[in-house]
């Protein structure tokens, strides 16, 4: 109970302060780890009481969007939110599915837009400029009206383990730099303009 | 002693407040302005690169050199952009009026470059003989771009100090709101947009519109290394991440934004 010494107090506020800025060089070493997974194309689209459950194909980006690999992915989204056209993208509720979950369920032919009008239930894909399927409608004379439903509600995030063991070094390289960052924060908002 | 501690913090409390109340900044009515125009309110020129910028069209990989004759008009990104929002909020252009001599113009446009880029004077300053920024710079072009601050303005932007940090996705859609909401107050916000360890893109620009789907903020940036067209600055809902276009210096694709001349801190 004896609490900490004075050194010891300013070593924990500095700790404090070097977590505070978010860790300049950790903070960095997380970016250069992250991976980003963003649909390019569907292949698997069946509906399954209330869920519709897709398989496809995502692009492996790194933050600064240089692509590293393709990946077969499965997600759910539930039918009742598919009718909703009030969901932003970022409210939309998706479970992402292991990528050997089992597709079950009535199974739909995925067309490009306008492809499939006369099918009575299918999935309408529109694709970007660049290739990538970009949004898709459901059409299910059973159960729609549905509203567009934007890939980009299925990324996902992951970060490469390569990161961890690197993780002492740049806290020891942010508790380093930190104060001198303190010491210069000041002069730039002086002299900035 | 702690007690005594804790009154000190509970007297530095309303100067904290009043510190992060200044550093939330806040924009500036819009009062009488009309919204910002492409191109009437930029500049009938453009900041010039100094790199020569290759991009591979396969892999969009960015490589650079120096261009063989460094042109003078250079690394302005941020005096244009500085600049234009500043004609845009303190210049009231009256093309009724019959235009003045060299040294009226050197005069009026010191007026407006001299005002706060961050809170701008009611006051307005009139310019005659031109109908907007992009007459009066088309016709004095070497008057401005001499009068216009030279690259350390760009480099001593107060907020440079954020680039180092981290963005969180999180903070990136903050952005994008704040950006939203400077927009709808009729102020266009200022925008560092950059990859930081990376070199590919430390860039500044104006942002004057949006458009919003609900899977994207597309956000109308002037771009004042390009003075024909509009550039877009994307904002994805779902990763949270900002995109730039593809430009004649820059591939296209994720970059960090925040904003800049706003507040006392940025």
């Amino acid at each position: 109970m004896g609490g900490f010494t004075r050194r010891g107090k300013a070593w924990v506020a500095l700790a404090f302060l070097t977590l505070g800025s978010e860790g300049c060089v950790t903070g960095h070493l997380f970016d250069a780890a992250l991976r980003r997974e963003q649909p390019v194309s569907y292949h698997d689209a069946l509906v399954d009481g209330d869920r519709l459950t897709l398989g496809y194909t995502a692009l492996v980006t790194t933050d600064s969007g240089k692509v590293l690999a393709r990946k077969e992915r499965r997600a759910a989204i539930s039918l009742t939110a598919l009718r909703r056209h009030d969901l932003p993208v970022e409210a939309f509720p998706v479970e992402h599915l292991a990528d050997d979950a089992p597709l079950t369920g009535r199974r739909l032919a995925i067309a490009a837009q306008d492809g499939e009008g006369g099918a009575p239930a299918y999935l309408e894909t529109e694709a970007a400029p660049d290739g990538r399927e970009m949004r898709f409608v459901l059409h299910d004379s059973g159960g729609g009206p549905y509203a567009p439903f934007y890939s980009n509600a299925l990324t996902r995030t992951s970060t490469a383990l390569w990161v961890y063991p690197l993780l002492p070094v740049g806290a020891a390289a942010d508790l380093a730099t930190f104060p001198i960052l303190l010491v210069f924060f000041p002069v730039v908002l002086l002299v900035g303009d | 002693m702690r007690g005594s501690r804790g009154g000190v913090f509970q007297r530095m409390l309303p100067v904290l407040w009043l510190v992060v109340g200044c550093a939330a900044g806040s924009a500036p009515s819009a009062d009488d302005r009309s919204a910002f125009r492409f191109p009437a309110d930029t500049f009938a020129f453009a900041n010039q690169t100094i790199m020569e910028y290759e991009i591979d069209p396969v892999t969009r990989d960015v490589s650079w050199h120096p261009k063989e004759k460094t042109p003078e008009f250079a690394l302005r990104c941020g005096a244009m952009a500085r600049a234009a929002r500043q004609f845009y909020s303190v210049a009231r252009f009256d093309p009724s009026a019959p235009a003045a001599d060299d040294q009226t113009y050197e005069h009026l446009i010191r007026e407006v470059l001299d005002t706060d880029p961050r809170h701008p004077p009611n006051q307005r300053v009139v310019i005659p003989g031109y109908h907007d920024l992009r007459d009066l710079s088309g016709a004095h072009a070497s008057l401005l771009q001499a009068m216009l601050a030279g690259p350390w303005e760009t480099y001593l932007q107060r907020g440079n100090w954020r680039m180092i940090f981290p963005f969180r996705p999180d903070q990136q859609q903050q952005v994008a709101g704040h950006l939203l909401d400077e927009l709808a107050r009729g102020w266009p916000p200022i925008v560092h947009v950059l990859r930081f360890p990376e070199r590919t893109i430390n860039h500044l620009v104006l942002v004057f519109a949006a458009e919003q789907t609900p899977a994207e903020i597309r956000f109308r940036v002037y771009d004042p290394n390009d003075a024909g067209h509009p550039v877009e600055l994307v904002f994805d809902r779902g990763a949270r991440i900002f995109s730039y276009s593809a430009t004649s210096f820059f591939p296209g694709g994720p970059v960090k934004a925040y904003e800049v001349y706003d507040g006392w801190l940025y």
